[in-house]
């Protein structure tokens, strides 16, 4: 395991870098795409686990921050889903130019699984496949969804009701409108990108093989399902609704691993290589 | 500004992340440590570790925020030592990361909740750490605290109703007429962080004897104690009998979560550690006036 910086040093991108250590089989490269905001910090062990076991069978792995978020360079206020696609292609191209791998798996998790889906548009050759782990699939929803998870939390933390907390924040915040979540700024770029985000009108897609690996909204998934094969790609999912407890205020402070996930993610990449 | 990966302890199995501003560096100042709170990684709870460092290198300071062994990116400990000694161990090859990175003779070391503690644990055999910034630190509750905290509650019609509301949802979630976290699988079968008080006299003592070598101590409570305790005169007048005053600074932010979570909250916070922190001297030199 090596963390180290790469880029561009005005703005540089924090990754932590997992040797294979041995495998049969072809080469093959794996990058992590991680969540956004409080789901990156429940979801760091969970990928570095992932990496580590993603390792030991045999793949080279690369799990990064993209800009403005974790130890990468920028702050929140000024970063956008077409940054951190390009910063999803960095991260490939920096895993290759490390490892000398020419096949790569791209691995999204939330709102990173979506910016994997978008940035395989146009991808690098040699994208062997994409996993889909709970998809962030339409960015309103998931804008109301985070807009819902800080107001409850807020409620709850200060026992104060939300038109109180929120008169504070308009008291504080000089009428500077400010969108935040759960600690973390949505600044104007990411809220409108989020705001147009819609996976299921994706129009075109590179990579052939995509596994879903589903959430707790069978519907949604359902839908994505539907559509990848509209755009010809070879897909399947599974459901681990009674496997996404990791992602709960309460995770934070254990060291929960979503095991029968990350058994079938590891699986499904031994059988791509 | 400059941020370089860095490795250090026994096997080089701690990884961190050093910041500085080269042309803003004055070598007088200490360098400054971030810990993790609980088992979140070096980032920080709501990336404030980052926000931290930034603002800190801004104004000087060499910063490094780590992970402690088995956490975040450094790798578990070899030792067979329990956790905390560990941790004492950990954040001692941390200064001396900053001593050997940055050339500081000293330093201050920042960390919320079980971060607070391991500063504690780490500044009462390590003279090094001359500023400790506790942020939620062990509290010791006091009746009259409690009565406030009542008091006030009952002269807000806002907090009755935002009770009732957390009540009538949780009996309906209780009835299967609302989708809880339990419900819908989320509910973990995991115990919170327990924190073990050390005891009042001994807390005291030591923090007392820190302060009377010129250590700065300053300790920010926010609203996850208010129920207990909610006023910095509550603090001081727990500590006085002690002989612990001078040296103490006592902020209590009860519009402030345990971990920070608004922005604005957060940049509140940094200004005010940013104030305190040039209170910070190295050992043998006389504290600057507040």
């Amino acid at each position: 395991m090596t963390a180290f910086f790469f880029g561009n040093s005005d703005r540089q991108l924090y990754g932590v870098y997992h040797a294979a250590q041995s495998g049969p089989g072809r080469p093959i490269g794996v990058v992590l795409c991680s969540p956004f905001g409080a789901e990156a910090i429940r979801a760091h062990r969970i990928l570095r686990v992932l990496a580590e076991r993603l390792a030991r069978a045999g793949a080279h792995v690369l799990r990064f921050d993209y800009r403005g978020t974790g130890d990468s360079a920028g702050d929140g206020s000024d970063v956008d889903l077409e940054q951190w696609q390009g910063d999803i292609a960095s991260a490939d191209a920096e895993l290759r130019d490390m490892s000398g791998v020419t096949r790569v798996i791209w691995i999204g998790l939330r709102l990173g699984a979506s910016l994997a889906m978008l940035a395989a548009r146009k991808p690098p050759a040699g994208l062997a496949g994409l996993v889909l782990w709970e998809p962030v699939v339409r960015g309103k929803d998931y804008l109301a969804e985070l807009d819902r998870m800080h107001h409850a939390f807020m409620i709850n933390e200060l026992d104060e009701t939300w038109e109180r907390i929120a008169a504070r924040n308009r008291q504080r915040s000089k009428g500077v409108r400010t969108l935040e979540a759960l600690g973390f700024e949505i600044g104007a770029p990411l809220e409108q990108a989020l705001e147009a985000l819609d996976l299921a009108k994706v129009e075109k897609l590179s990579a052939k093989r995509v596994f879903v690996v589903g959430g707790e909204q069978p519907a949604v998934t359902a839908e994505l399902m539907a559509h990848l094969a509209t755009l010809g790609a070879e897909s399947d999912s599974i459901d681990t609704a009674a496997d996404d407890a990791w992602n709960s205020e309460q995770a934070m402070n254990a060291f929960v691993v979503p095991r029968i996930t990350l058994d079938a993610i590891v699986a499904r990449v031994e059988s791509w290589r | 500004m400059k941020e370089r990966i860095v490795h250090f302890g026994e096997g080089q199995a701690l990884v961190g992340v050093l910041t500085t501003v080269q042309s803003a560096l004055r070598p007088e100042l200490p360098g400054l440590l971030l810990l993790n709170a609980g088992i979140i990684h070096h980032i920080g709870a709501n990336r404030l570790n980052v926000k931290i460092a930034r603002d800190f290198a801004r104004n000087g300071y060499p910063v490094l925020r780590f992970d402690m062994s088995g956490l975040g990116d450094s790798r578990p400990a070899r030792s067979s030592e329990g956790w905390e000694a560990q941790n004492v161990r950990d954040i001692r090859a941390a200064i001396d990361c900053l001593a050997r990175e940055a050339g500081c003779s000293h330093a201050i070391a920042i960390g919320v909740c079980s971060g607070a503690d391991n500063i504690y644990a780490t500044a009462i055999v390590d003279d090094r750490l001359r500023g400790l910034g506790l942020l939620d630190p062990f509290a010791y509750p006091s009746s009259v605290a409690h009565a406030r905290y009542l008091l006030r509650r009952a002269a807000e019609p806002a907090r009755w109703f935002n009770f009732a509301r957390r009540k009538t949802l949780a009996l309906l979630g209780a009835l299967g007429l609302r989708k809880t976290e339990a419900a819908n699988g989320r509910r973990l079968p995991v115990n919170d962080y327990v924190r073990t008080h050390p005891p009042l006299e001994e807390y005291a003592a030591n923090l007392a004897r820190l302060a009377g070598i010129g250590v700065q101590i300053l300790m920010i409570y926010t609203a996850s104690c208010s129920r207990w305790l909610n006023a910095p005169g509550q603090v001081f007048a727990t500590f006085r009998p002690y002989g612990l005053d001078r040296g103490l600074s006592v902020r209590v932010m009860g519009h402030a979560d345990h971990v920070f979570t608004e922005i604005a909250t957060q940049r509140e916070l940094i200004a005010g550690l940013l104030t305190w922190a040039a209170r910070v001297t190295p050992a043998g030199a006389a504290a600057a006036d507040p």
